[in-house]
C-alpha cells in the first residue's frame, strides 16, 4: 500500500501513482487498491487519461537512441587521436624533406613544396568514407543477435511433443531485397504424435529488438498453411513478400493458443 | 477457475459481501478488483493476442488499460443489478471486458492515426479509410500535436528523459545510465512537465482571449 499516499479529500493519489499505474509498475495490492478507488470514483479517470495521452504522444515520436556516457567518452577519444594523428602528419610532412635537394636552407623563406600538403588533404575523405566511422553504430545494432529470441531457438522441442523441422530458410539465410520486399519463403515438416487437423499456426516475423518481443510488436504475421500427405507426414509451405529493412530477423510459429513451437533466424541484405 | 472465485470471502456471507459492496466500502472493493484482475487480466491478455507493430503500449499495459475501462462500466452495472451467487459477479466481469476488448483493438489503428506525427496528405489518405473517426478523435490528436510542438521546446535532455520514462524504462535504470542520482531525475522531469502545463495554460487562455474579448 505503499502508493496510497493521501493528497487531498478530492483525490488521495499523486501524480506519480497514476503514471506508476500506467506503466504497469504498480504492485498488485497496491494496484487493486488504486483500481477500486477509480471505480468508486470515475472523476480520477480524466486525470488518468492525461497521463495516457502524454505516454502515447511521446511513444508516437520516433525514440532517438540513448547515448551512454561510456559511448560519448570512447568518441571524444577517438576524435582526439584522429586530429593528433592528422596534426603529427602534418608536422612529419613539413619536416621530412621528400629528397636532398628539397631541404631547405635555414636562410631561405619561400614556403615548403606544395606535394608534401596534399598527401594529408587527399587522406581526409577516405578516413571518413571508411564504414568502422561512419556507419557501424546503425548497422550493428541492426544485425545483433537477441539473446532471449537465442536462447529459444536452442530449446525448440516442446513439451507437447509438438516440433518443427524446418526446410527453408536455413538458419542465418540471407534473403535478398528487391524493391525494399523480400520473398520470405518457409517451408518444414511438423513432427507431432497429436492429430493436428483443426489446429491452426502462424508465423510472425520480429526484428532483434528485445522490446520488440517483450510487447508482441511483430512486423507480419502470416497464416501457416498445413497439409498432410499419404504417409500422414504433416507439411507446410509459404511464400509471402514482406518489407524489411536489411538486418537480423526472427519468425516464430506459435498456434492459436499463443503457444511458441518454434523460433528460427534469417538475415535481410 | 469460477469455482474458486470470491473463495478467500467464504468466510463472509455472500449477502452481507454485497452490501458492504454496495456501500462503497472501498477494502471490500479492493478484495474484489483483486480477484477479478487475476482471473481477467490473463484472459484479456489472451483473448488480445500479439498486438501489431503500430501499437503504443505492450500486451500488459493495454491488456491493464482494458482492465481498468472495464471495471468503470462494471461498476455501473453493479449497481443496478442483483446477484444470488459469487459467480454472476465474475461472469458479469467478462461480459464487459469482451465488450470492451472488441472496443479497444477497434481503437488501436485510431491510435496510431492520432499519436503518429505525418504530414496532412498522409493524414487525409488515412482518414478516408477511417468511417467511424469521431469529432472526439479530432480534438485527441489536436491535443497531441500541441503536445508535440511543445516538447520541442523542452531542451535535449528533457526530452530525451521524458520520453525515456514514459517508454517504460526504470528511473534508476535511467539515473545509472546518465551518472546521477535518481531524485534529481525526479525533479528535472517534475520542471520539463510543469514547462509543458504552462504552454498548454497559456495557449488555452489566449483562445480564451480571442473568444471573449
Amino acid at each position: 500500500m505503499d502508493d496510497f499516499k493521501p493528497m487531498n479529500s478530492i483525490n488521495p493519489y499523486d501524480n506519480d501513482a497514476i503514471e506508476r499505474f500506467v506503466l504497469g509498475q504498480m504492485p498488485d495490492e497496491a494496484l487493486d487498491a488504486f483500481l477500486a478507488y477509480v471505480a468508486l470514483h470515475p472523476e480520477i479517470q480524466a486525470e488518468i487519461n492525461v497521463v495516457r495521452e502524454r505516454i502515447k504522444t511521446l511513444r508516437g515520436l520516433e525514440q532517438p537512441t540513448p547515448t551512454k556516457p561510456t559511448q560519448k567518452r570512447l568518441w571524444t577519444f577517438l576524435i582526439v587521436l584522429f586530429c593528433i594523428g592528422i596534426t603529427t602528419g602534418f608536422w612529419f610532412f613539413w619536416q621530412t624533406p621528400s629528397s636532398p635537394e628539397a631541404i631547405p636552407s635555414p636562410t631561405q623563406t619561400s614556403p615548403p613544396p606544395a606535394i608534401p600538403q596534399q598527401q594529408p588533404i587527399a587522406q581526409t575523405p577516405q578516413t571518413l568514407d571508411n564504414p568502422k566511422v561512419e556507419k557501424p553504430k546503425s548497422l550493428a545494432a541492426a544485425y545483433r543477435p537477441n539473446k532471449f529470441l537465442d536462447m529459444q531457438m536452442s530449446n525448440q522441442v516442446r513439451s507437447d511433443g509438438l516440433a518443427c523441422q524446418i526446410l527453408e530458410p536455413a538458419l542465418d539465410q540471407v534473403l535478398s531485397r528487391q524493391s525494399g520486399q523480400v520473398d520470405f519463403q518457409l517451408s518444414g515438416i511438423l513432427k507431432t504424435e497429436e492429430v493436428v487437423s483443426g489446429r491452426t499456426f502462424r508465423v510472425l516475423i520480429f526484428d532483434n529488438q528485445q522490446a520488440s518481443v517483450e510487447g508482441m510488436r511483430y512486423l507480419a504475421a502470416f497464416e501457416l498453411p498445413l497439409t498432410t500427405n499419404k504417409n500422414g507426414v504433416h507439411e507446410f509451405r509459404l511464400l509471402k513478400k514482406t518489407s524489411l529493412k536489411p538486418g537480423l530477423f526472427y519468425y516464430i510459429i506459435e498456434d492459436s493458443n499463443g503457444d511458441w513451437h518454434h523460433v528460427g533466424r534469417f538475415r535481410v541484405g | 477457475m469460477v469455482e474458486t472465485f470470491l473463495e478467500p470471502l467464504g468466510e463472509n456471507d455472500f449477502k452481507a459481501q454485497l452490501l458492504r459492496l454496495r456501500q462503497r466500502d472501498q477494502s471490500s472493493w479492493a478484495v474484489l478488483v483483486g480477484q477479478l484482475r487475476r482471473v481477467t487480466l490473463p484472459w484479456i491478455v489472451k483473448k488480445v493476442g500479439a498486438l501489431p507493430s503500430y501499437a503504443l503500449l505492450s500486451q500488459q499495459e493495454f491488456a491493464l488499460e482494458i482492465f481498468a475501462d472495464s471495471l468503470s462500466k462494471y461498476y455501473d452495472l453493479f449497481e443496478n443489478g442483483s446477484f444470488t451467487k459469487p459467480e454472476e459477479l465474475q461472469s458479469l466481469m467478462f461480459k464487459v471486458a469482451e465488450f470492451k476488448i472488441k472496443e479497444a483493438l477497434r481503437r488501436l489503428s485510431k491510435e496510431a492515426l492520432i499519436y503518429r506525427p505525418q504530414s496532412d496528405e498522409d493524414f487525409e489518405k488515412a482518414l478516408h479509410k477511417t468511417p467511424d473517426w469521431t469529432q472526439e478523435d479530432d480534438q485527441t490528436r489536436d491535443r497531441a500535436k500541441a503536445l508535440q510542438r511543445h516538447l520541442d521546446t523542452l531542451k535535449p535532455d528533457e526530452r530525451l528523459l521524458l520520453q525515456r520514462f514514459y517508454a517504460g524504462e526504470k528511473m534508476s535504470k535511467i539515473a545509472q545510465e546518465m551518472n546521477t542520482s535518481e531524485e534529481n531525475l525526479r525533479k528535472r522531469k517534475q520542471r520539463a512537465l510543469d514547462r509543458l502545463k504552462q504552454l498548454f495554460g497559456a495557449i488555452t487562455s489566449m483562445i480564451w482571449m480571442i473568444l471573449n474579448p
